[in-house]
């Protein structure tokens, strides 16, 4: 059997001799999970014949779907709000092969209702109704792809889904979709916190003002756990996370191995950067940043705190964030 | 073809196919939902299991997600309105519907009390269900509710299996919502069974349910006393009361609430517009 850890980013060469070696080692990948989601994951989306191919494999091997054999599940993309979720989606939706759209807002809700039912209906699910733990694994995920495929249709593409809490749930999307690429961006959270009270978000329900917009010490705290949910996927060799700071500094170098990860072909990158420029800040409402993101990217919002936070809200955030902040090199 | 549809099966309509055979149960929890349930399991033709708690969260979802979000889905995913519907259909069918999944002549009723919050949302959610209000006197419900040892997460009891008026309070604006749904939804779709007649005239109650529900009466249904159920959650509570052969003499038990719910107008009327004095 071959070294799956090292074939993680190594497997678009992959040979068609050794596609044939792979289908025989395949029952042993189906045996642990892990090691297959790590085969699997590893695929490029773009490579039809391959995808082809597998899908032979997949036949052969009742019971998985092709989703699980070739790498072009759905992406869920997440973060803090106001960490340059909106500039990850536009350049991963100027990819040639991914779309990826506004905030569908879905799969949060989803997420937290299947780990309600699975934290407190299941036993009787289970005893009941012929549901076991698996089986409404599989029907959230249906779900939730139904809600995504209108959307992969109409573009023919890969479809990349951002709203910034799905990072809360991405341990219970990683059972929901094993073998989904999970991709997450950390900012430093004294910008976040910045960037947070300056907007006028309002609650739907009661339409005062949200709370993580005129308080910096909750805006840290809604930081620290979307970090924290990022810090339960270090593990999880189909998570890949980047830094907002990175992204804007060197743009080229952060997406060429974001792309290189989800298995984009190469010179992808270029044209991708090229096409973000053209984003059209009306598309997705309710998206605070279309316009900033329609503009050139640059650092100018790097380190914006130590202009617009007092000194108490900086001692805010600190108390909040402090270790969480360290941890990460800002502080 | 789209890659989406290449990479993952595509979920099976089945909600438009089973919830002709879907039947939600909902009232004021101490109705009788649950000898309702005892009665109904014994039925060859129904699947009557124990609340799940799910079709209310899910209804309200589809509540949040079209009022909140519709305009986004259309314009930027291509959901329409009867397309996230139909999503969540299909989530209900596909969480509850597999005992009936390939039985169609079979029903399943879902006893889940709080179904009757949601009725309304639940029959434009699943437009072919069915829906059952069970309905009991509302000072027996009370005095029922103030037996319980019912708490909330922190550890505190729920003021109305505390306070008198609470629990009346509870059962008038729970079998209001119900009775709104009654008048919405009409008698084609939603059938009110009343706990008294229940017990009092069994066979008569049950014909005109299995009616509604096209199937027959059965007399096994009467010889649950002794045969095994597994009951779960709040329905233990119950469990003294459910070895028992149909009998009336709960009915009555919380007379002495009479004088505090004389004094509620909306409990008045609610029990007036439910066929009590």
């Amino acid at each position: 059997m071959i070294s799956l850890e090292k074939t993680h980013k190594s497997l678009f060469k992959i040979t068609l001799l050794q596609i044939g070696h792979l289908a025989d080692s395949f029952t042993e990948c189906r045996a642990n999970r892990m090691p297959q989601l790590q085969f699997v994951g590893a695929f490029s989306a773009s490579n039809a014949f391959v995808r082809a191919k597998f899908a032979d494999i997949s036949r052969a091997n009742e019971g998985c779907s092709m989703q699980e054999l070739t790498g072009t599940t759905p992406i869920f993309i997440g973060g803090s709000p106001r960490s340059g979720t909106t500039l990850l989606r536009a350049i991963v939706n100027s990819s040639a092969t991914m779309v990826c759209g506004p905030e569908l807002r879905v799969i949060p809700a989803l997420c937290a209702l299947s780990h309600q039912i699975e934290q407190g209906s299941l036993d009787v699910l289970q005893d009941h109704y012929g549901m076991n733990q698996s089986a409404l694994h599989q029907q959230f995920a249906q779900t939730i792809h139904a809600f995504l495929k209108p959307l992969g249709e109409s573009s023919g593409k890969r479809v990349a889904e951002k709203t910034p809490a799905n990072i809360l749930h991405f341990p219970h999307l990683r059972q929901l979709f094993p073998t989904s690429p999970l991709v997450s961006i950390v900012r430093d959270g004294r910008d976040v916190v910045s960037s947070l009270l300056s907007m006028d978000w309002t609650d739907s329900r009661t339409g005062a003002p949200m709370d993580i917009t005129t308080d910096a010490r909750l805006a840290a705290h809604q930081w620290v756990q979307s970090v924290e949910a990022g810090e339960q996927m270090a593990n999880d060799n189909a998570h890949y996370q980047l830094r907002y700071e990175d992204l804007v500094a060197d743009p080229h170098a952060v997406i060429g191995q974001l792309f290189d990860f989800l298995g984009e072909p190469s010179g992808a990158v270029e044209s991708a950067l090229r096409r973000v420029a053209g984003f059209d800040p009306s598309s997705g409402a309710n998206e605070a940043s279309n316009d900033r993101v329609s503009q050139p990217i640059d650092r100018r919002a790097i380190g914006r705190w130590q202009r617009d936070l007092t000194a108490k809200q900086i001692d805010d955030v600190q108390r909040v964030a402090g270790p969480t902040l360290h941890r990460y090199g800002y502080a | 073809m789209a890659m989406l549809e290449t990479q993952f099966e595509p979920p099976i309509a089945t909600a438009a196919r089973l919830d002709r055979q879907l039947i939600f149960m909902g009232g004021c929890p101490r109705s009788g939902m649950t000898l309702l349930r005892r009665l109904l399991a014994m039925h060859s033709r129904i699947h009557c299991g124990p609340d799940t708690g799910l079709p209310p969260s899910l209804a309200m979802q589809w509540n949040a997600f079209a009022s909140n979000l519709g305009d986004l889905h259309q314009k930027d995913f291509d959901l329409d309105r009867e397309a996230v519907r139909a999503n969540m259909a299909e989530l209900m069918t596909g969480l509850i519907a597999t005992p009936i999944k390939d039985a169609p002549h079979k029903r399943l009723v879902e006893k889940t009390s709080l179904n009757v919050i949601a009725f309304t949302a639940l029959a434009e959610l699943m437009p072919g269900a069915r829906f059952i209000h069970v309905v009991r006197d509302g000072r027996d419900v009370a005095a029922s509710l103030l037996q319980r040892d019912w708490r909330n997460p922190q550890g505190q009891r729920f003021p109305h299996t505390t306070a008198p008026a609470a629990a009346l309070k509870y059962w008038t604006d729970l079998t209001g919502l119900g009775l709104q749904a009654d008048q919405k939804l009409g008698s084609t779709r939603i059938l009110r069974v009343r706990y008294e007649d229940l017990v009092r005239k069994p066979k008569r109650t049950l014909k005109a349910l299995l009616e509604f529900i096209d199937l027959g009466f059965e007399k096994q249904m009467f010889n649950y006393p002794g045969q095994p159920i597994q009951l779960e959650g709040m329905e233990q509570d119950s469990l003294p009361l459910l070895n028992e052969p149909l009998n009336a003499t709960r009915i009555g038990a919380g007379a002495a609430l009479t004088d505090l719910a004389s004094g509620k107008a909306d409990t008045v009327q609610r029990l007036g517009q439910c066929g009590y004095r």
